[in-house]
């Protein structure tokens, strides 16, 4: 079957469509420069459902649920959902337990990194720049061999279990609402200040992430590989589509007068050079190690991959984890142990590489 | 059987890696690959492409995808 998205237009026309998205979710309530931030959703859907207790980042974010619903959907459609299993489930958990805290100490995922770079948020060039260096170490590994193994066909139905699991946490949010004014209505928490209060319609921003992960799915949508497929094979496919999204949201904050180019007062961010370029890198690295940045594992879980679901649970402990030990950022400065879960978090990956290489 | 490359149960980056390696090692003038991953049939075609190997016919068993690349197909 011809897959238009996969092809050069088709991702471009991705990341334009996932820029628009992203901008109309900030539009209509998200936090600024975070229409779509993955680990920050997740991190507030781990708040939603208790397992951390940060009052200003819990809510049982929609878009977790339509990335993973529309993928899912998508992958059913067009015959591509292969449930599949066994490489390295626990490394990949680990990898998203770092990714997760990492991605929280430069505040956001790669895909928050660009809606913050398109929103004028230069501290955001410093995390891209370790960023792409993290995946650049990653694919000297890849060169040299490195493997998590192959993974093997597993029923359908276990490829059920995370689009399942979805549907519950949307049930939550519809059945279990908000209690005017409480943090916790008796089961689950809503954020009444802060990020975690931010946020568009529930069903708008459910239609969205639906649509999102339909397209991300059928192109195959990556910021990690959009870097990676550039320093292995010199192929700008991916990136193309990242730059779109790019292009589209920069074009649109222009417009609507909310492009402010600087380092300092920019919304959920602070200046840390240095621990904005390290925690990137080690972003940058466990995602290359993993195959994917924690947006494509959500989608790929659609798909039927339990590995990337592993690693998307790994990202929702991680988040947990994050605050729970003061290894999150604030907007003013770097948490008590970022610095410390940064370099371990990096430590790790370069154990898990090493340890992983295969010579023939 | 010769000219053939199993990347089934390889996860990105690898089977469109093991493919160049492929080609740049072999230099048939024809190979066939098998995937079973529907991201790294995209990469692999693409990967193939670059090299100058177009896919001639591909075909599809339970999970399988072949590839049959040819030089200039």
């Amino acid at each position: 079957m011809y897959n238009f998205f996969s092809s050069s237009k088709g991702i471009v026309l991705t990341g334009l469509l996932i820029g628009i998205g992203a901008f109309l979710l900030q539009f209509l309530g998200n936090p600024a420069n975070m229409g779509i931030c993955v680990v920050c959703f997740t991190r507030d859907t781990a708040g939603g459902i208790g397992l951390h207790r940060a009052e200003i980042v819990q809510y049982i974010r929609p878009e977790i649920i339509g990335f993973v619903l529309g993928s899912f959907a998508s992958a059913l459609a067009a015959k591509e959902f292969q449930p599949q299993s066994g490489s390295s489930p626990l490394i990949r958990f680990v990898l998203g337990i770092i990714t997760g805290t990492s991605a929280l100490v430069f505040l956001g995922c790669p895909w928050r990194m660009v809606l913050r770079i398109a929103g004028g948020d230069l501290n955001a060039v410093v995390g891209v720049l370790g960023f792409a260096f993290g995946i650049f170490i990653g694919t000297r590994f890849f060169k040299h061999g490195y493997t998590l193994g192959k993974s093997m066909p597993i029923s359908k139905k276990a490829g059920f279990v995370f689009p399942l699991l979805m549907l519950g946490l949307l049930f939550l949010l519809i059945f279990s609402p908000e209690k005017e004014g409480s943090v916790h209505n008796g089961l689950i928490w809503y954020s009444q200040s802060g990020p975690g209060s931010m946020h568009a319609p529930l069903l708008i921003s459910l239609g969205i992430a639906f649509i999102v992960g339909i397209i991300a799915q059928r192109s195959r949508f990556c910021t990690m590989g959009a870097f990676r497929d550039i320093f292995l094979f010199k192929e700008l496919h991916l990136f193309s589509g990242l730059f779109a999204l790019f292009a589209a949201v920069l074009v649109l904050n222009v417009i609507y007068g909310r492009f402010n180019p600087g380092f300092s007062g920019q919304p959920i961010a602070h200046t840390d050079h240095v621990w904005n370029f390290l925690s990137m890198l080690t972003v940058g690295f466990a995602a290359a190690l993993a195959g994917g940045c924690p947006g494509r594992q959500f989608f790929s879980g659609g798909e039927g991959n339990n590995d990337s679901v592993i690693y998307c649970i790994g990202l929702f402990v991680g988040t947990a984890f994050a605050h729970n030990f003061g290894i999150a950022s604030s907007a003013q400065a770097i948490g008590p142990n970022s610095a410390f879960a940064v370099l371990l978090g990096l430590a790790v990956c370069f154990i898990i590489a090493f340890a992983h290489i295969k010579r023939k | 059987m010769e000219n053939v490359l199993d990347t089934c149960g390889l996860s990105c980056p690898q089977p469109a890696l093991e493919t160049l390696n492929f080609i740049q090692q072999n230099g048939a003038d024809e190979f066939t690959v098998l995937t079973d991953s529907i991201t790294s049939r995209e990469n692999i075609i693409r990967t193939a492409k670059k090299q100058g190997y177009g896919l001639k016919h591909e075909e599809k068993q339970l999970m399988t995808m072949y590839l049959h690349f040819s030089k200039n197909a």
